[in-house]
């Protein structure tokens, strides 16, 4: 089966026939900061996502690419200077939409004078977990981030992996429907950045719907159904991993007849009697193909070469910093 | 309201763990051992030089917890970025502020009737004297207190926690200076000559000291030292009063503090 996933790109009538089950909406979100004696700073350029429920969403961009600062306006710890944005159709930051989401901040500080267990117990209560349920809730909490036999500790005496682990706990208590997570690996090694990828793929099996923001782009590409690319507040791209990879990559056309002109970005790799080869960006591909035409030649394949989702990203920021 | 409590225990836990309770009870050791001093150096009225010292000491030990708590427990926490977690679930900012004014109430409140039981204790037992009228000093200095916090804390939500600090200092002393004092070193002051269109500083001091709480309405200790009369309708009516003042702090807090960024 294909799940139709909403994403940026698509029309408008589309994504209010599917709003319904959007886990998050914004819409030409802006954030400025505006620091007391300083030039103020444009975090977010009008920002608009749809993000469907159950959907595994990966937030990329460089550093202060305005991804923090969305999530804190998701979470309702900052309000947009302007713009919307929404939880499970409620306004962000409002009451019911915090009931909706499990949080992990991306600088992670816990009352740490609070063990493990009571700290957790504390997060249950406060994210209203029926009081019989709550010592259940700590208990798969711990079990899902290993921290079971660490339930007596005190917040100050677990190593900084192990904070992590335990941010994704009390992220996890409450059972929420979305689960924000700011760069959830960052300070794990390798094996526990493995268990965080084991724990995420568990939550999509279960229907919750992640947005979770990282540099680290394999993992991205590993556990993501849509991936959104943020480059100085602006959204670059936000689709599906394999269409991102097809759009961003190298589309090679072969064809018989004589040359064409070569657009911007096109080189002719290969000519033959039989067929020549032009390698282009695929953003030019049409005009590439009315070239050939142009000159009575035919085409006979196209084909995109794939990237990776790292060679996709510099790809893309580099296109950016180029136009900007 | 629920949410407040859990907020309240946590900030409580806080100051418990950081072992902050030690100082009361070096407080209660000196508050133990004065009818002892007072004796030694044989001087008249004991009991009455031991309360009147014992509730100073008190008084000005919850004037300082008011301030510092007041001031430093939110701004600690949002600095500490261990608030992110908490205001991130379903409570409204409002259940925060309040959750963190009733931990250090809560704080303020031990460390009170810890000293004020020393002070009952050490007067029972060394001057054979149990004053109950005590309890009503305290009860005046934990509504002072309550106020000063709730003050501070508001301060904070706007400022630095030093200038928060400042502003209570200001508010407190502002808020507690007789109306015969304001007139007595500001009567007679006069603005530059350029300036007369100007109403008179004592004016102004009136003016800002009728905008602030009038902190003096707590202090009780003088009647209570000096065998005053003190009626409970009093009591009560300073209560609410306090009350009063809290409630328009806290909804002050809540304006800034639920449009701030965090
Ligand atoms: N509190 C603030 N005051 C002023 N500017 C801010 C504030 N927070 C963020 N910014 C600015 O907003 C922009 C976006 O920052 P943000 O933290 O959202 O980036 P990011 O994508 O999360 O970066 P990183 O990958 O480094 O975490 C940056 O230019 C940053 O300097
Ligand atoms: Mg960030």
């Amino acid at each position: 089966m294909t799940v139709d996933l909403p994403y940026a790109g698509m029309t408008f009538e589309r994504q209010k026939t599917n709003r319904m089950n959007l886990a998050i909406e914004t819409h030409n979100v802006r954030k400025l900061y505006k620091p007391r004696g300083r030039p103020e700073i444009v975090a977010l350029h009008g920002l608009d996502l749809a993000v469907a429920e159950g959907t595994v969403f990966g937030f990329i961009g460089p550093n202060g690419a305005g991804k923090t600062t969305c999530i804190k306006i998701l979470s309702g710890l900052s309000s947009p200077s302007s713009g919307s944005a929404t939880i499970f159709g409620h306004q962000a930051g409002s009451e019911e939409a915090r009931a909706c989401l499990g949080y992990l901040p991306e600088i992670a500080n816990y009352h740490d004078f609070m063990s493990v267990e009571e700290l957790l117990l504390t997060h249950a209560r406060l994210a209203r977990v029926p009081r019989a349920q709550q010592r259940e809730a700590c208990q798969s909490a711990l079990e899902a981030v290993r921290l079971v036999d660490r339930r007596k500790s005190r917040i100050r005496e677990l190593s900084k992996g192990m904070q992590q682990r335990f941010g994704i706990a009390q992220a996890l208590v409450g059972n929420p429907k979305l689960l924000i997570l700011d760069e959830p690996t960052s300070g794990l090694d390798p094996l526990a950045q493995k268990e965080v990828k084991d724990i995420i793929l568990a939550l999509r099996g279960r229907g919750i719907t992640i947005f979770f923001s990282s540099h680290k782009l394999t993992e991205v590409e590993n556990i993501c159904d849509l991936i959104c690319i943020l480059h100085r507040g602006k959204l670059l791209q936000c689709s599906p991993l394999d269409r991102l990879l097809e759009v961003s990559g190298t589309v090679h056309i072969r064809f018989s007849g004589a040359s064409p002109q070569l657009v911007e970005g096109a080189t002719l790799a290969s000519q033959s009697s039989e067929g020549s080869m032009i390698v282009l960006p695929s953003s030019q591909v049409d005009r590439q193909i009315q070239q050939i035409h142009a000159v009575g030649g035919s085409v006979q394949q196209v084909a995109t070469e794939r990237l990776t989702l790292e060679l996709a990203f510099f790809n893309l920021i580099t296109q950016a910093e180029h136009r900007s | 309201m629920k949410a407040a409590f859990i907020i309240a225990r946590l900030t409580l836990i806080e100051t418990m763990r950081r072992q902050i309770e030690l100082l009361t009870f070096f407080l209660a050791v000196f508050i133990w051992i004065l009818p002892g001093i007072t004796t030694a150096f044989g001087l008249g009225a004991i009991d009455r030089i031991v309360k009147d010292v014992a509730l100073t000491v008190i008084g000005y030990y919850t004037v300082a917890l008011a301030l510092f708590f007041g001031s430093v427990t939110v701004p600690a926490e949002i600095e500490r970025k261990t608030i992110l977690p908490l205001i991130t679930r379903p409570l409204p900012r409002r259940a925060y502020l309040w959750g963190k004014w009733l931990g250090v109430m809560g704080f303020i409140s031990f460390s009170i009737v810890i000293l004020g039981a020393a002070l009952q204790c050490s007067m029972a037992i060394t001057m054979h004297v149990y004053d109950p009228r005590v309890w009503v000093a305290i009860v005046g200095y934990l509504t002072e207190a309550a106020v000063l916090s709730a003050v501070c804390m508001t301060c904070s939500t706007f400022c630095s926690p030093p200038l928060a600090g400042v502003l209570g200092v200001f508010v407190y002393l502002m808020g507690g200076l007789p109306d015969a004092f304001i007139g007595y070193f500001l009567g007679n002051a006069r603005w530059p000559a350029f300036l007369t269109f100007l109403p008179t500083k004592l004016h102004i001091a009136q003016a800002l000291k009728a905008m602030l709480p009038h902190f003096e309405f707590f202090q009780l200790k003088n009647s209570i030292v000096h065998g005053d009369p003190i009626f409970l309708t009093y009591v009560l009516s300073t209560m609410a009063y306090g009350v009063m003042w809290i409630v328009f702090l806290q909804l002050l807090g809540e304006v800034t503090f639920s449009r701030r960024d965090l």
